[in-house]
C-alpha cells in the first residue's frame, strides 16, 4: 500500500462532469489525490510543469490520467500523443473518458498508446460502476512500478 | 481469529452519531466487565472461592454481549438480553444462597447496563426493581422473594415493551414523512422527466435532420459513384498498402472481376509478379515523392493485350492525412492503332507519290516547296523528298530557270487558274538538259483561298526528240515527196489498188488527188497489151518476187494523151501489208530523142557525138565497132578508143551489158540500166539488121543517168525512212484529206490504237469511222486546224473498233501535198498517263481531305535552314483553323506564330520539352495552352516525333497536336466535385461528431445529477439537493440552446433571403444596435471607417456575422481599461478586406483556426456554447468569402478579417 494516496489528473472541461467523477471517486472509498484541468493547454502545462503549474508542488505526478477528447485550446488527442511522446510521461496510464463513441477516436487513440478507452455513460447506474470499477482497476488492482 | 478478535475490539459504528455514542460506552462497559470477571474467575479458582461460578459465568455474558455488539446489533438483543440476564441472576440467587453477593453486584451491573444500553429511564427503573429484588432475595428466600423477582421482571418486561412501542411508532411517523417527501421529489421528477422527453423529441427531430442530411451525403457519395462508373476510364483509387479502395465500374469490367474481388486487394493477386513490381514501384514513386505520374503500360486484361496510360497522383485524405494514390487508365490501344493505320496511309500515300514516274512537288504562296515525291527529289539531286522543305527553285540545280518557273507559280495563285500540260525546259544538277509538260494547279484551303500550288511534271524529252526527228523527217519527206518530178504512187501489192500519190503524179496524169486515188492502173495505161492492168500486175509481182523492177511504159494521161514513162517498182512490206512503190517517170522527150535518132542516124551521130550519151556498136562476137558520144568523157574514154576491144571482155565485171549484148544479138531490143564503175546508163541496145534482116551486129545508146540514178536513190532511201517511221512509229500516224477529211493513210501504230487497219480505215472518213467517242471534239479540233493550221496536243477520246474509248492527245498540221491540202494527224494515247495522273490527283486530294478530317492539327517541322536551331512549320493540316482560328497559311508563312502563341506560364516547359525531342530524339507529348484568334486559349496535347537521318540528325518533326481542352475542364470539375465532396464530407462528419458529443455532453449531466438526486432522496439527504438541480436545470438549458444554434447554423446554408446590396456602415450600425447591451456594459468604444464599401449578401446574416464579431470582441476584452473596436477595410492584391479590429486579450496563432470551429471554446468556463464563429464562418463561406483572425498573440487584441462580394455593377449604380 503506497505511503500517500494515489493522485489522480482528471482532464475534464465540463464542469458538471468533472463533479460527477469527483463525486463517486470520492464516495468510493478509495483513498485518491484528484486534481482536475480543464482544457488541453493546462493538463500539458501541468504534466510538463510550466505557466502556472510550474511548481512541482502544485503539480504532483499523477498516477492516473483521466482524459476528455474534446477540449479547449489544446484537443485531448493531441494532448494524448504529446505525453505519449514524452520519454517520462508516457509511463503514466492514461485512460480516455469521452462522450464520444466514434471510431476514428476509438482508433485514433489507441494509435496514439492510450491505456484505456472509456464511453461515459448516459444511464446513471452504469456510470457509477463504471467509476468504482475504474477507481477498483487503476489504484487498487492495477500495480505501477 | 486474530482479526476476528480485533473487529471486537474496535469501537463500532452506527447510523447515528448518538447510537455510535452509546454503543461506544456500553462497549468499554463490557470489556471492562470482561476484564473484572477474568481477573476475578482467576483469583477464585486460585483461592477456591465460591463465587467463582458467578466471576466465570459474567466473564461468559460479557463476552457473548460483545459480539452482537461490536457487530452493531444490539439494539435488536438489547432487551431481551438484559431481561434474560436478571431471570439467570434470580435463578442463581435462589439456588445458590451463598452467591447472594453476587447476584446483588449483578443487579447492579444490569442497572448500569440498561442504562447505558437503553436509556436513562429505562436505568432508573430498572434500578428501582433490582433494588426491591435484591432487598427480597437478602431478605428471604423463600417464595415471596422469588415472586417479588419475577414480578420486578415482569414490570421490566412490559416497561421495555412500552418503550418499543413508542419507539416504533416514532420511526413510523418519520417513515411517513420520508414517504411524503418521496412524493414531492417524485412529482418533480416526473415534471423535469417530461421536459426531458420533450427535448429529447426535439433532438430525435435534429437527429432525423441530420440523418436527412446524411441521406444527402450519401447521394452525393452516389452521385460520385455514379460519375466514377460513368467514367470510359477505368479509375481505381489505392490506400499506402496498394489495395483497391475505390474502383469503378469501368476498371471492374476491365479487369473482369466484380468490385468485391478487387476492393482490399492488391496487383499480385491480379497480375504476375514482375508486372505487379512495375505497378508497385511507380505506386511508390507517387507516395513517396507526392508527384503525379503518368506512364504507358502493355496490360494484359479482359480486353486482352492492351496499351494503356496510367496517371497516378497523390490525394490525402483531409481527415485522417492518409495518403491514398488516385489512378486513372487511359487505353491507347485504339489510338496507337489509328496512328499507325494513319501513318500506313500516308506511307502508302507517299510511296504512291513516290513511285508516279510524274515528278509532283507542292509549295507555299511563297514558292517556298513544301514537300515533293522522291523521283522530284532525284530531279534535283537531293537525298530525299524531305531535303526540298522549304527551298526555292533558286536553290536547286535550275536556279537559272528559277524565274520563269515561279512568274509560273504566281500566275497560277493569283489567277486561281491551273496551268496545264504546257512545256518548259529544264536541268539537272549534272546539266543534263530535259524537257516537261507540266501542269501546275492551285491548292486551295478550306475557305477556297490559294494557299499554294500542286505542280507535276513529266520528262517529255524522249518523246520531244522523238517528235522533232518525226518532224524533221516528215518535213522531208514531204519535200522529197513533193519536190520529186517523178511520180509516185503507192499501190497495194495484192489488188494493186492506189494508195497514195504524190503531186508530181498528179501533174504528170493531170488528175486531182481524190480522183487519183479512185483509179486503177490500167486507167492510167495505154490499156493495151504490154501495157495493160494484167501486164502491170505481172510486173508487180515480178517487182515482188525478183526485186525491183525498171521498164518502160505507155501512159495515159487524163486527157487521154499516151506518153512514155519510165516505171520503177519496188516491193516494200509495211507494217505486214504488201505495199508496191512506183516512182513514174515521164521519158516522152527521151522517146523522141531515140525516135530522132532512129529516124536519122546521122543526124543522130552528130547529135550523140554531143549528147551526153555513149554511141556504141559491137558486132556479132561482142568487139566493139563504133563508140563515140560526149558521155565517153565521163567514162574516160576517148570516141573511138575500145573500136576492135571485145566487149564481152572489157565489160566482164558488168554481167548486165554481157547479157543485153546477147540478148540484142538474139534480136530483141533491150533498155538496160548498167552501172560501169560510178557512173550509171541507161543503155538501149538495138539489134543491128542487114537488110536481110539478120543481126550483125548490135547499135547501143548509153545515157548517162548517174544523177538522175542518185537521185531516185536517195528519194528512194528517204521515203523508206519516212515509211518505216510512218509506219513503225508506235503513235497513231495517219494523213487524210483537208477538204473531205479521207483518210490517205494510216500506220501501224494507228492500227494498234484505233483497231482499223489501214485498208479499213483508208478512203473513209472518222465520222464514218465514229472514230471520235463525242463528234464535237472532232468539229473543235477540225475548226481550229482549220483556222490556225495546226493543233497541238488536242485531247479527245476515241471509239476503237471494238468499241473501247481511249484518250488520246492528238496533234495536227496542214500540209500541202501534191499542192493540195492534208492533214497530217499524229495521236498518242495517253489513257494510261490520265488515269496515272487522275489516281495521283485523287490521291492527293484524298490525302489532304484525310489530313482535314482528322481531329488533330497535324503538322510537320524540319530544321530551319537559315537558323538550324530553329524549326519551321513545313507542313500544318487544315484543321488548325478550326481549333486555333488562324489558316494553316499563316503558320507557314509566320514560322514563330505557334511559340507566339504558347501560354507565357507554359512557355518555359514547352521550350524545355522542345530542346528535349531535338536532344533525346525521342518523341515528347507535351501540354500546354494556346492562344486561339479569339484570345482564349485551349489546351493541347501535342506528340511530337523526330524524325532521324542516317546520322541521327533530326531533320523533321511529326507532331500531332489535339485539343484537350475540354477533356481537361472535364477532369479539372471532376477534380473539384471530388475534392468538394470530399470537404463537404469532412465537415459533415465533424458537425456530426460535434453535434453527438455536444449533445450527448448534457444527456451525461443530466442523468448523472437525477441519479444523484435520487439516492439523496431516498437517503433523506437533501444539503446538495439545490445544486444538483441546478446542474441539470443548466444542463437541459445548454442542450436547449445547443439544438437552437445547430437549427440556425442549418439554415444557413438552406434559407437566404434574396441578395442585396448593402453599405457596410448601415449593417455595422445595424449589428450595432443588436450588441448595445454588451458593448455599453463594457463600455467598448467602436469606430468605423468613413470609407466602407457596399458588399452584397443576405442582410440578416450579415447582419448576424457583424453582432456576433462585435459580441465577441467586446466579450473578450479582458481587463483592457480602454476597450475599442474599429471596423475598416484593406487591400490585400486584388481583395477587398474588411476587418473588425480589438485591443483585447487576443488570440494565441495556435488557435487561430480552432477557434472557428463547431462548439470550439477557448475558455472551458466562458459563457457561451462555442458556435458564434462557426456560424460566422459558416455564413461568410455561403456568401463565398473567406475569414479568418490575425492576432500577434495574447495581450495584443485581435482583428477578424473577412472578405465578403461586392455588388454588380448595376446594383452599385442603383446605391
Amino acid at each position: 500500500m503506497p505511503s500517500e494516496p494515489p493522485v489522480i489528473l482528471l482532464v475534464e472541461d465540463n464542469a458538471d462532469h468533472s463533479e460527477l467523477i469527483q463525486r463517486r471517486l470520492a464516495e468510493h472509498r478509495v483513498a485518491n489525490r484528484l486534481r482536475q484541468v480543464a482544457d488541453g493547454e493546462a493538463a500539458l502545462d501541468y504534466l510538463f510543469r510550466r505557466g502556472a503549474y510550474a511548481a512541482p508542488a502544485l503539480s504532483p505526478r499523477p498516477h492516473l490520467i483521466l482524459l476528455d477528447l474534446r477540449l479547449p485550446r489544446i484537443d485531448g488527442l493531441q494532448v494524448l500523443a504529446t505525453l505519449k511522446a514524452d520519454g517520462v510521461l508516457r509511463r503514466i496510464p492514461v485512460v480516455v473518458i469521452t462522450t464520444s463513441p466514434t471510431e476514428r477516436d476509438l482508433a485514433q487513440a489507441y494509435e496514439h498508446h492510450v491505456n484505456s478507452y472509456l464511453v461515459k455513460p448516459v444511464d446513471f447506474a452504469q456510470f457509477t460502476r463504471l467509476m468504482d470499477d475504474l477507481g477498483y482497476y487503476w489504484l487498487i488492482w492495477n500495480r505501477q512500478p | 481469529m486474530l482479526a476476528r478478535l480485533r473487529s471486537w475490539l474496535l469501537t463500532p459504528r452506527f447510523d447515528t452519531e448518538e447510537q455510535t455514542r452509546a454503543a461506544r460506552l456500553l462497549h468499554a462497559a463490557l470489556l471492562l466487565t470482561l476484564g473484572v470477571a477474568l481477573a476475578a474467575g482467576l483469583y477464585g479458582l486460585r483461592v477456591g472461592a465460591p463465587w467463582t461460578p458467578a466471576a466465570l459465568s459474567a466473564l461468559a455474558l460479557a463476552a457473548v454481549l460483545l459480539a452482537p455488539l461490536s457487530h452493531g446489533r444490539l439494539r435488536r438483543a438489547g432487551w431481551p438480553l438484559v431481561g434474560l440476564w436478571l431471570l439467570m441472576l434470580s435463578l442463581a440467587g435462589l439456588l445458590a444462597p451463598s452467591l447472594r453477593p453476587v447476584w446483588a453486584s449483578g443487579y447492579l451491573l444490569t442497572v448500569v447496563l440498561a442504562g447505558l444500553a437503553l436509556g436513562a429511564s429505562a436505568a432508573q427503573l430498572t434500578g428501582g426493581l433490582a433494588a426491591l429484588a435484591a432487598l427480597a432475595a437478602l431478605g428471604a428466600a423463600d417464595w415471596p422473594a422469588v415472586a417479588a423477582v419475577l414480578a420486578a421482571a415482569t414490570f421490566l418486561t412490559v416497561s421495555a415493551a412500552r418503550g418499543y412501542t413508542a419507539a416504533l411508532r416514532q420511526a413510523l411517523e418519520r417513515r411517513a414523512q420520508r414517504e411524503a417527501a418521496n412524493a414531492e421529489l417524485e412529482a418533480r421528477i416526473a415534471a423535469r422527466t417530461a421536459e426531458l422527453e420533450a427535448l429529447n423529441q426535439q433532438l430525435q427531430q435534429e437527429l432525423a435532420e441530420r440523418s436527412r442530411t446524411e441521406a444527402q451525403l450519401r447521394r452525393s457519395q452516389d452521385l460520385l459513384d455514379g460519375f466514377l462508373n460513368a467514367l470510359d476510364d477505368p479509375v481505381f483509387v489505392k490506400d499506402a498498402q496498394h489495395r483497391w479502395v475505390i474502383v469503378n465500374d469501368s476498371f471492374c469490367a476491365q479487369i473482369g472481376r466484380p468490385r468485391a474481388e478487387l476492393i482490399g486487394r492488391s496487383d499480385y493477386d491480379l497480375f504476375p509478379a514482375e508486372q505487379a513490381d512495375v505497378f508497385w514501384q511507380y505506386d511508390r514513386q507517387v507516395l513517396d515523392t507526392g508527384t503525379t505520374n503518368v506512364n504507358e503500360e502493355q496490360i494484359t486484361w479482359a480486353a486482352g493485350t492492351r496499351t494503356i496510360s496510367t496517371k497516378k497522383s497523390l490525394f490525402r485524405d483531409p481527415i485522417t492525412g492518409d495518403p491514398f494514390i488516385v489512378a486513372s487508365i487511359r487505353d491507347l490501344t485504339e489510338r496507337q492503332l489509328a496512328e499507325e493505320r494513319l501513318f500506313q496511309s500516308q506511307q502508302m500515300l507517299q510511296r504512291v507519290l513516290d513511285n508516279v514516274p510524274q515528278r509532283v512537288f507542292w509549295k507555299d504562296r511563297a514558292s517556298r516547296f513544301l514537300g515533293c515525291n522522291r523521283s522530284f527529289a532525284r530531279d534535283a539531286g537531293l537525298a530525299s523528298p524531305e531535303q526540298v522543305i522549304g527551298r526555292t527553285d533558286l536553290e536547286l540545280p535550275w536556279h537559272d530557270l528559277a524565274a520563269g518557273y515561279r512568274a509560273d507559280d504566281q500566275q497560277v495563285m493569283d489567277t486561281d487558274t491551273p496551268k496545264l500540260n504546257y512545256e518548259e525546259p529544264q536541268h539537272t544538277a549534272d546539266g543534263t538538259q530535259f524537257w516537261l509538260r507540266t501542269n501546275k494547279v492551285p491548292l486551295h484551303d478550306r475557305d477556297g483561298r490559294v494557299i499554294g500550288v500542286l505542280g507535276t511534271y513529266e520528262d517529255i524529252t524522249e518523246r520531244r526528240q522523238a517528235e522533232a526527228a518525226l518532224r524533221r523527217s516528215e518535213r522531208n519527206y514531204r519535200e522529197i515527196f513533193n519536190a520529186t518530178s517523178d511520180a509516185i504512187l503507192i499501190h497495194d501489192a495484192e489488188t494493186g489498188r492506189i494508195l497514195d500519190v504524190n503531186a508530181a503524179m498528179l501533174a504528170l496524169y493531170g488528175y486531182r488527188y481524190a480522183e487519183a486515188l479512185a483509179l486503177t492502173v490500167g486507167e492510167l495505161s495505154e490499156g493495151v497489151p504490154p501495157y495493160s492492168e494484167a501486164d502491170a500486175q505481172i510486173w508487180r509481182q515480178k517487182a515482188i518476187q525478183a526485186g525491183p523492177q525498171l521498164f518502160e511504159w505507155r501512159a495515159r494521161r487524163r486527157d487521154g494523151q499516151l506518153f512514155w514513162v519510165e516505171v520503177a517498182l519496188r516491193s516494200s512490206e509495211i507494217s505486214g501489208h504488201g505495199r508496191v512503190l512506183s516512182v513514174v517517170r515521164d521519158i516522152s522527150a527521151r522517146k523522141q530523142t531515140e525516135e530522132a535518132l532512129r529516124a536519122s542516124q546521122e543526124r543522130l551521130s552528130t547529135v550523140v557525138a554531143n549528147a551526153p550519151v555513149v554511141l556504141f556498136a559491137v558486132d556479132t562476137a561482142g568487139t566493139f565497132t563504133l563508140s563515140e558520144g560526149r558521155g565517153l568523157a565521163a567514162l574516160g574514154l576517148q570516141p573511138g578508143e575500145v573500136i576492135g576491144r571485145s566487149a564481152f571482155e572489157l565489160y566482164a565485171d558488168v554481167p548486165a551489158i554481157g547479157q543485153a549484148l546477147r540478148g540484142a544479138l538474139a534480136g530483141a531490143t533491150l533498155h538496160e540500166r548498167v552501172t560501169v564503175g560510178a557512173l550509171t546508163f541507161d543503155t538501149a541496145f538495138t539489134p543491128l539488121r542487114e537488110d536481110a534482116g539478120a543481126v550483125v551486129g548490135v547499135i547501143g545508146l548509153a545515157v548517162d543517168v548517174t544523177e538522175r540514178q542518185r537521185a531516185e536513190d536517195a528519194l528512194r532511201q528517204t521515203q523508206a525512212k519516212f515509211a518505216a517511221f510512218f509506219q513503225l512509229s508506235p503513235d497513231a500516224l495517219s494523213i487524210s484529206r483537208l477538204d473531205d477529211g479521207w483518210l490517205l493513210d494510216v500506220n501501224d501504230g494507228f492500227t494498234a490504237s484505233t483497231g482499223y487497219s489501214a485498208a479499213e480505215a483508208c478512203g473513209r472518213t472518222r465520222a464514218e469511222l465514229e472514230l471520235y467517242a463525242d463528234p464535237a471534239d472532232w468539229q473543235r479540233l477540225w475548226a481550229q486546224l482549220t483556222a490556225a493550221g495546226v493543233v497541238r496536243d488536242f485531247e479527245a477520246d476515241l471509239r476503237r473498233k471494238d468499241g473501247a474509248q481511249r484518250t488520246f492527245s492528238i496533234s495536227a498540221r496542214v500540209v500541202e501535198l501534191d499542192g493540195l491540202a492534208h492533214f497530217f494527224t499524229i495521236g498518242r494515247d495517253i489513257t494510261e498517263r490520265k488515269r496515272a495522273d487522275a489516281a495521283l490527283r485523287a490521291s492527293e486530294a484524298r490525302y489532304r481531305t484525310t489530313l482535314a478530317h482528322i481531329d488533330e492539327i497535324i503538322y510537320m517541322t524540319h530544321p530551319s535552314a537559315a537558323h538550324p536551331d530553329r524549326s519551321e512549320v513545313a507542313f500544318i493540316s487544315d484543321r488548325v483553323e478550326a481549333i486555333l482560328g488562324f489558316p494553316a497559311a499563316a503558320f507557314a508563312q509566320d514560322q514563330g506564330l505557334w511559340s507566339t502563341l504558347v501560354h507565357p506560364d507554359d512557355i518555359p516547359a514547352w521550350q524545355a520539352q522542345t530542346a528535349a525531342l531535338y536532344l533525346d530524339k525521342q518523341p515528347v507529348t507535351r501540354e500546354y495552352r494556346l492562344r486561339r484568334a479569339d484570345t482564349t486559349y485551349r489546351q493541347i496535347e501535342d506528340r511530337v516525333v523526330p524524325q532521324l537521318d542516317e546520322h541521327e540528325r533530326v531533320v523533321a518533326t511529326f507532331g500531332v497536336a489535339r485539343d484537350i481542352t475540354e477533356r481537361k475542364q472535364a477532369e479539372a470539375e471532376r477534380e473539384r466535385l471530388i475534392a468538394e465532396l470530399g470537404a463537404r464530407n469532412t465537415e459533415l462528419e465533424r458537425f456530426t461528431y460535434t453535434v453527438s458529443h455536444d449533445l450527448k455532453s448534457p444527456l451525461i449531466t443530466i442523468k448523472g445529477y437525477l441519479g444523484y438526486l435520487e439516492q439523496d432522496a431516498v437517503a433523506g439527504h437533501f444539503e446538495r439537493f439545490r445544486a444538483d438541480l441546478a446542474r441539470i436545470g443548466n444542463a437541459a438549458e445548454k442542450m436547449q440552446q445547443l439544438l437552437e444554434e445547430l437549427l440556425e447554423l442549418s439554415r444557413v446554408g438552406r434559407l437566404m433571403n434574396a441578395p442585396e446590396a448593402l453599405p457596410l456602415t448601415a449593417l455595422v450600425q445595424e449589428a450595432l444596435a443588436l450588441t448595445a447591451g454588451r458593448l455599453e456594459q463594457r463600455g467598448v468604444a467602436v469606430t468605423l471607417a468613413p470609407d466602407l464599401p457596399a458588399v452584397y449578401g443576405d442582410r440578416p446574416r450579415l447582419r448576424e456575422v457583424f453582432a456576433n464579431l462585435l459580441d465577441n470582441a467586446a466579450k473578450f476584452m479582458g481587463e483592457q481599461p480602454e476597450p475599442r473596436i474599429e471596423i475598416g477595410v484593406r487591400s490585400d492584391g486584388a481583395a477587398r478586406v474588411i476587418c473588425v479590429r480589438d485591443n483585447g486579450l487576443g488570440i494565441d496563432p495556435r488557435y487561430h483556426e480552432k477557434i472557428f470551429g463547431l462548439f470550439e471554446k477557448l475558455d472551458a468556463h466562458g459563457a457561451g456554447t462555442g458556435i458564434g464563429l462557426a456560424l460566422v464562418r459558416r455564413i461568410v463561406e455561403v456568401h463565398g468569402g473567406r475569414i479568418w483572425a490575425e492576432s500577434a498573440g495574447l495581450g495584443q487584441g485581435t482583428t477578424f478579417c473577412l472578405t465578403l462580394p461586392e455588388p454588380p455593377a448595376e446594383n452599385a449604380h442603383a446605391e
